[in-house]
């Protein structure tokens, strides 16, 4: 519509002009600039409520996971999702104190991710309580696709402590921000994973080279006996210093649980570690994994079909095998040990470590001031280590 | 948010004329109009600003509505000078407004004569955008089909 036709309209209205316009239009000017002030509230919960977001913005920005897991690449071509549950049963105390903990770790490193649960139930009893009952089982794994999940269950030892809640929370490893856990104040990567099948140990353990005629591992068998470079030294690595050199990580790491399985058949050990101190490798100390040794208990019905030549078993099904296979010592929960170690294999589950050379030759125990390799062959002073692991 | 006062002044003075049909008392509703808007919160939108304006007009023309019976316009008061001017398109266009409904004359004013916006009437109607240009259709319609021609003016 024009102004014209706006006007004509107006007018058809007939509205007469206002009389007293121009004097109310000033007073009112007045009263408005008298009153116009910029109301300090709004202004005030403008700035509070800015504030407010960026502050929730940072906060979620700074506590995103961040990726702290490398694995050397190698978990590009899969993504395994490992839970692990740790139940412990504390008995022999009248005045149990309970506290759970349940830690989740997500950590997503090139395509990868690996998700690992872990519930921790942590039982103290007074300090007159007997000794804690472990029972160790595992739940078959289900796998499909890359995807890895496993439930163990294990036993705590109890402690003989005053018991308070708060110091039994205390002990927990908490889950930091970043959903890498916290243990004693440190970061620390979980690498551990879970064998596939868990045996237990049965009350009759029979050794496996008594089982079998013209025992290979027997005839292999071989003393401690010489220095560092001597060719007792089994596999390629003729000295410590080459081992470590074609190590993939060197530590110093103590054995917190190791448990009974095997790989195609053969026995084996799966021992989590807790690295103490790092020679070698892109491993920090406090990260937990899992080495996979040679040997190891089996029931007695498998070492049976899988070695049909085998001398005839008494009551199988409550028997156990040992096979040592080719190791003198054999791990022990809470020993520490040097571990020159490289990754695991195809059969293996997939983040894994293995000790380097044959047979277990790669793990050394301390044995008065010696850290001596268990398959035999090589060995160091005590106070050598720094030098030569290095 | 700040308006121009004198042509605001004409729009409600307007506004509350067409609904109280006196000039003296439709010129005192402008004012406190006005006064009481000065009593609320500014507003940072012109069209709530409008919209509070109307609002407060629209509020006190039906108190005043209320209080008194209407008092009809005398149709000389206006007429006589401004008929001798007026060309027969003009005198046939405020006979076609007559003949609308009083809410009917409110909205063509608001909207062609104070051009309110359109979501602004709406809501002192209470009714949505598209009911509302349906609605002005419809009296346009109405206005044409009164003044007998396609065009309005």
């Amino acid at each position: 519509m024009t102004e014209k036709e706006r006007i004509r309209l107006t007018e058809a209205f007939g509205i007469p002009a206002p009389d007293r316009k121009s004097e109310f239009t000033e007073e009112f000017r007045r009263f408005d600039a008298k009153q116009h002030k910029a109301p300090l509230l709004p202004i005030v919960m403008r700035t509070a409520a800015a504030a407010a977001v960026v502050a929730i913005v940072i906060g979620v920005a700074a506590h995103l996971p961040k990726n702290r897991l490398g694995f050397n690449g190698k978990n590009t071509e899969s993504t395994p999702v490992t839970t692990v549950t740790t139940n412990i049963n504390g008995e022999g105390g009248t005045t149990a104190v309970s506290a759970a903990v349940t830690e989740k770790t997500s950590v997503t490193s090139n395509t990868g991710t690996v998700t690992t649960s872990a519930v921790r139930t942590n039982d103290k009893n007074d300090a007159k309580g007997t000794d804690g009952s472990k029972s160790t089982s595992a739940a078959p794994a289900s796998s499909a696709e890359g995807s890895i999940t496993t439930v163990r269950t294990t036993a705590s030892e109890p402690k003989p402590e005053e018991t308070t809640a708060a110091a039994t929370t205390d002990r927990i490893p908490e889950t930091s921000r970043t959903g890498i856990p916290v243990d004693m104040g440190r970061t620390y990567k979980d690498l551990r994973v879970a064998p596939e099948v868990v045996y237990p140990v049965r009350s009759n353990i029979l050794d496996a080279d008594d089982l079998i005629y013209n025992d290979k591992g027997s005839e292999e068998k071989e003393d401690f006996t010489g220095r560092p470079g001597n060719d007792g030294a089994k596999g390629e690595d003729g000295t410590v210093s080459e081992m470590f050199k074609n190590s993939c990580a060197v530590v110093l790491a103590k054995v917190d649980k190791k448990v009974y399985t095997s790989i195609g058949g053969s026995p084996m050990t799966a021992a989590d570690l807790t690295v103490e101190k790092v020679f070698k490798g892109d491993l920090d100390a406090n990260d937990r994994l899992t080495v996979f040794v040679s040997g190891g208990c089996i029931p007695a019905e498998e070492f049976l079909r899988i070695h049909p030549e085998s001398r005839y078993i008494d009551d199988p099904y409550n028997t156990s095998v040992y096979d040592h296979a080719g190791s003198r010592f054999e791990l022990t929960d809470g020993d520490s040990c040097i571990f020159f170690l490289d990754r695991s294999g195809n059969e293996l589950p997939d983040g894994s470590f293995i000790p380097h050379g044959k047979e277990s030759a790669g793990i050394f125990e301390l044995t008065g001031a010696y850290y001596c390799s268990v398959a035999g062959g090589l060995y160091f002073r005590r106070d050598e280590a720094e030098q030569i692991l290095r | 948010m700040s308006f121009d006062i004198d042509e605001q002044y004409d729009k409600i003075y307007r506004y509350c004329y067409i609904r109280v049909h006196h000039k003296e008392t439709a010129e005192d509703l402008t004012q406190e109009t006005f006064l009481r808007y000065l009593q609320h919160p500014r507003y940072s939108s012109i069209d709530k600003t409008l919209q509070l304006l109307y609002t407060i007009a629209g509020n006190l023309c039906t108190d005043e509505f209320r209080k008194k019976k209407a008092i009809e316009l005398d149709e000389t008061e206006a007429s006589p000078e401004r008929l001798e001017d007026d060309v027969l398109d003009s005198f046939e266009l405020k006979k076609a407004l007559d003949s609308l409904s009083q809410e009917d004359r409110e909205i063509i004013l608001l909207r062609y004569v104070n051009e309110v916006p359109v979501n602004v009437i709406a809501k002192l109607h209470n009714i949505s955008r598209f009911a509302l240009n349906r609605r002005i259709t419809r009296i346009l319609g109405t206005l044409r089909t009164h003044l007998g021609k396609e065009e309005l003016l």
